[in-house]
């Protein structure tokens, strides 16, 4: 279960508004490679995994993503504060604030919303743990790009946070992988999930029982 | 049910009866009896996290006793029927 910290991991104070720089930086909460999918990508891929390492990064990991998830809404509530209607009007975030006005709601830079088609849970290992690899680098490049835009010292300063925990994150799922890979017999990297397949011999053995069946 | 299935059952027990007085006082933070049913529960709570903890290993990732392995990794992990 969860306890709930009344505290941000990465403090945000923002001084100036800015409903452009905002419609940007919502895209890493209800985005394609926002905080929302990770923390549920990595916490639902926790029931398949087998090793217990794994498991304890896949919970931290998922967890920290819950934490980021509220410094990027914080970042877009305060670059939403006491703007006028004819300001909003004015800015990109007009077609957001038709069914929205400054609440946070997850959606993507362009205003597609959120889809759990965005965080894949597959039930195998290995394409779990190379999806998350490709996961963090994708946050990565989409703060990259919000770091050409943003011009805010309040901004750049949590958003390099962010960024540099996706590096980090990327380096411990390369871990998890190689752990997960050392955990198989080295012929069958790819060709075994240790979550559903008993032993690779076994998987083999199966295979060759079908293809032999003759009822 | 052995001894940690046993201790895992009264701290649910008793983190529970707290979660449930922290809703009802989230939106009546004045109201003194509920405030010391709060009191008692979390003394309850504290101390059957402690033995668990002692005797059992870590409930969160900061509260692992020094020791030469970071026993948080340690199986059963909360969703597996072992655990």
């Amino acid at each position: 279960m969860w306890k709930y910290e009344k505290k941000l991991e990465y403090p945000v104070k923002i001084k100036n508004p800015n409903p452009n720089l905002a419609k940007l930086v919502t895209s890493q909460f209800g985005g394609p490679h926002g905080e929302l999918g990770a923390s549920l990508r990595y916490l639902s891929q926790r029931f398949a995994m087998p090793y217990k390492e794994v498991k304890a990064i896949l919970t931290d990991i998922g967890t920290e993503e819950l934490a980021h998830m509220e410094i990027v809404n914080s970042i877009v509530h305060q670059l939403t504060k006491n703007l006028t209607e004819k300001e909003i009007e004015a800015s990109s975030l007009a077609p957001y604030f038709m069914d929205h006005t400054v609440g946070i709601y997850p959606v993507d830079a362009s205003g597609v919303p959120f889809s759990a088609m965005q965080f894949a849970s597959t039930g195998d290992p290995i394409a779990d743990l190379t999806e998350d690899l490709a996961a963090e680098q994708k946050a990565r490049l989409t703060y990259d790009n919000i770091l050409r835009f943003a011009d805010d010292p309040d901004v750049i300063d949590p958003i390099r946070f962010l960024r540099e925990r996706e590096i980090v994150h990327f380096q411990r799922f390369g871990e998890a992988l190689r752990i997960v890979q050392d955990n198989l017999n080295s012929k069958n990297f790819y060709a075994f999930n240790p979550a559903f397949d008993k032993t690779s011999s076994q998987r083999r053995d199966n295979m060759w029982d079908m293809s032999n069946r003759t009822d | 049910m052995d001894e940690r299935e046993e201790l895992m059952k009264n701290l649910q027990i008793a983190d529970f009866a707290l979660i449930d007085t922290v809703l009802y006082l989230d939106t009546h933070p004045s109201d003194k009896a509920a405030l010391n049913h709060y009191d008692r529960l979390k003394k309850i709570s504290q101390a059957r996290e402690d033995e668990y903890i002692s005797k059992f290993g870590p409930l969160n990732s900061t509260n692992v006793e020094s020791s030469d392995i970071f026993s948080w990794v340690n199986n059963p992990w909360p969703w597996e029927v072992d655990a």
